[in-house]
């Protein structure tokens, strides 16, 4: 509780919110660090207020102090799983000081953060695909170069001997290649769960099936049945043995597994185009 | 054996609606924990726990709470026995399956803790005999929140021995009529012996068996720890609110009929174990807030797995 009395007198010079993850898999742990600088010399900073966390959940904090030749530094470093395919997003992390320049009390903020959730596969993707553009984006510009150079090379061929040979021109570049229609999340969902079959494949599943029974983000079973109505009572089925097999008891768990995967079968064989 | 439904469904046929009241009631019964009910007079309080105590049996006390109240009037006292010529332990109104504290906040501080202290250690101490409560032994309490004259605040140490804290507001106008209906001509008369004193502690039992998986676990702590340091509330939840989530989300679905637990009953839980384990800054009341919209705010925040 931070009664007006308390607000401590603090010059903050610094204040920032990074994750070391950008993308990042439901149920992965990241870690996201608070850091803040003041010019006091202080032993602790009880004041700073943390992030509040959307889709992730906190599983644990560190809290380290660094003297500095100017003040003080402060991390904290939350560590934190993310929930379900979207974005966890972090609230600023603030303190409320009172500024010795002016003696006005002040709210000091950082900015907010997001994080992507995505699926494992895309996880790789997304990392593997920043990593290729990377590498397309030095090869254009080598390629660039190279063109560059062959073409100042070959004038000046061309003006030591006459009749010069044509320099070929490079191969038009093959036009851009259309994109395909986008996969049905929940197919993929089923597609990357029966190939792990692991908590976290399920987890994106049931997120999946949450939000095609009209749930939002964060949503819980009895949420998206709320949302479904009797709109679908084979999906309000599926949602059923999906909760089973994600939090039922060890022996549960594996047939009502094989359940959802036949259950998921028979509902998307009877919504496929001319079922 | 009886089911908790039969003792649900009994009750539900006494109380005309208050369904939230009713649950919680069983569910506290099931989870082996003490219930709080906060409310108006004349909503049901008393009847509710009169109902659920003649429903499964066993012995039952009502003990009013008064300023003038002492320990021993709940516990018990020793009694000169002039045949014998010696102290005898006459035991109190605490010993019963069932006791029903009426204005709990109406008796002083040493005589709450006398049955706090029962609640909590289940047994109870009157001279020199240490005895145990019987088996199962469960405090219904009522408090008027809005009556604060000649009143005694429970600290926050007591309330937290409480399992569930249950909001009993007042019944909807269709309801309110069925009571006018049904009670205006004749007395309340609960459905007795639905189920036994046995069959409560194979339930108890049963609950206790029921699966909660990792991922439900986190949530319940996830959600009592974000009580603390969150903005309006002095004071957080402490460790015993996550295992108050824990019983009851088990008993929740036992009462539902699964073997297992799920994020959903933790989340409905939550109000009903937090409110009486969290204390609210004074800005909430400067800001013309309300603790559970306050709760509320929290258990959305912190998502469900």
């Amino acid at each position: 509780m931070a009664h007006a009395q308390n607000v401590p007198v603090l010059r903050i010079t610094a204040l920032g919110l990074h994750a070391d993850q950008r993308v990042v898999r439901p149920g992965q742990s990241f870690h996201v660090t608070v850091h803040v600088h003041i010019r006091e010399k202080r032993a602790r900073l009880d004041e700073l207020v943390l992030p509040a966390l959307t889709n992730a959940v906190d599983l644990g904090d560190e809290r380290r102090r660094v003297p500095a030749a100017d003040g003080t530094d402060f991390y904290e470093t939350l560590t934190v799983a993310a929930q379900t395919i979207g974005t966890a997003t972090f609230t600023p992390a603030y303190i409320d000081a009172i500024d010795p320049g002016t003696g006005r009390g002040m709210r000091y903020s950082s900015q907010p953060l997001s994080v992507r959730v995505v699926l494992g596969s895309t996880v790789a993707d997304a990392n593997s695909g920043a990593l290729a553009a990377l590498l397309r984006k030095a090869a254009l510009t080598v390629a660039a170069i190279a063109v560059v150079l062959a073409v100042a090379i070959a004038g000046l061929v061309r003006l030591a001997r006459r009749p010069k040979p044509v320099v070929n021109a490079a191969p038009a570049a093959p036009p851009p290649r259309k994109a395909g229609p986008v996969a049905d999340p929940l197919r993929e969902a089923l597609r990357v769960y029966r190939a792990r079959g692991d908590d976290d494949a399920l987890d994106a599943l049931r997120s999946v099936l949450f939000t095609r029974a009209g749930a939002g983000p964060g949503a819980t079973f009895a949420d998206a049945l709320r949302a479904l109505g009797s709109r679908d009572p084979e999906l309000g089925r599926v949602l059923a043995v999906a909760e089973r097999a994600r939090f039922g008891p060890v022996h549960e768990r594996a047939p009502a597994a094989r359940d959802l995967l036949t259950l998921m079968d028979a509902y998307l064989t009877a919504r496929e185009p001319g079922a | 054996m009886s089911t908790p439904h039969e003792v649900r469904d009994a009750l539900a046929r006494t109380i005309v609606g208050q369904r939230e009241v009713v649950d919680a009631l069983v569910m506290g019964l099931l989870a082996d924990g003490h219930v709080l009910l906060e409310g108006m007079p004349g909503v049901a309080k008393t009847l509710a726990c009169r109902a659920l105590a003649a429903a499964v049996g066993g012995i039952f006390k009502r003990v009013q709470f008064t300023p003038d109240l002492l320990p021993s009037d709940i516990i018990g006292t020793r009694v000169f026995d002039q045949r014998s010529g010696e102290f005898v332990t006459v035991r109190g109104p605490l010993f019963a399956n069932i006791v029903l504290a009426d204005e709990i906040n109406r008796a002083p501080a040493k005589v709450q803790s006398a049955l706090l202290e029962g609640m909590q250690e289940r047994r109870a101490t009157i001279g020199p005999d240490t005895l145990p409560l019987p088996r199962p032994f469960a405090v219904l309490a009522t408090m008027n929140p809005f009556d604060a004259d000649g009143t005694y605040a429970l600290p926050l140490a007591q309330l937290d021995r409480f399992l569930l804290n249950v909001r009993v507001g007042y019944p909807s106008r269709e309801d309110e009529r069925v009571i006018v209906d049904r009670f205006s001509a004749a007395t309340a008369e609960p459905e007795r012996n639905i189920a036994t004193l046995a069959d409560v502690e194979q339930w108890q039992v049963a609950v206790r068996a029921v699966h909660l998986n990792d991922r439900v676990r986190d949530y319940a702590v996830d959600l009592v720890r974000a009580t603390r340091g969150a903005r309006y509330i002095a004071s957080g939840a402490s460790p015993r609110a996550a295992l108050a989530l824990a019983i009851l989300a088990r008993a929740r679905a036992y009462m539902d009929g699964r073997s297992f637990a799920v994020p959903d009953d933790v989340r409905e839980l939550a109000p009903g174990v937090l409110r009486h384990r969290v204390a609210f800054d004074y800005r909430l009341a400067i800001d013309g807030g309300d603790g559970d919209t306050v709760l509320a705010e929290i258990v959305a925040r912190v998502p469900a797995p």
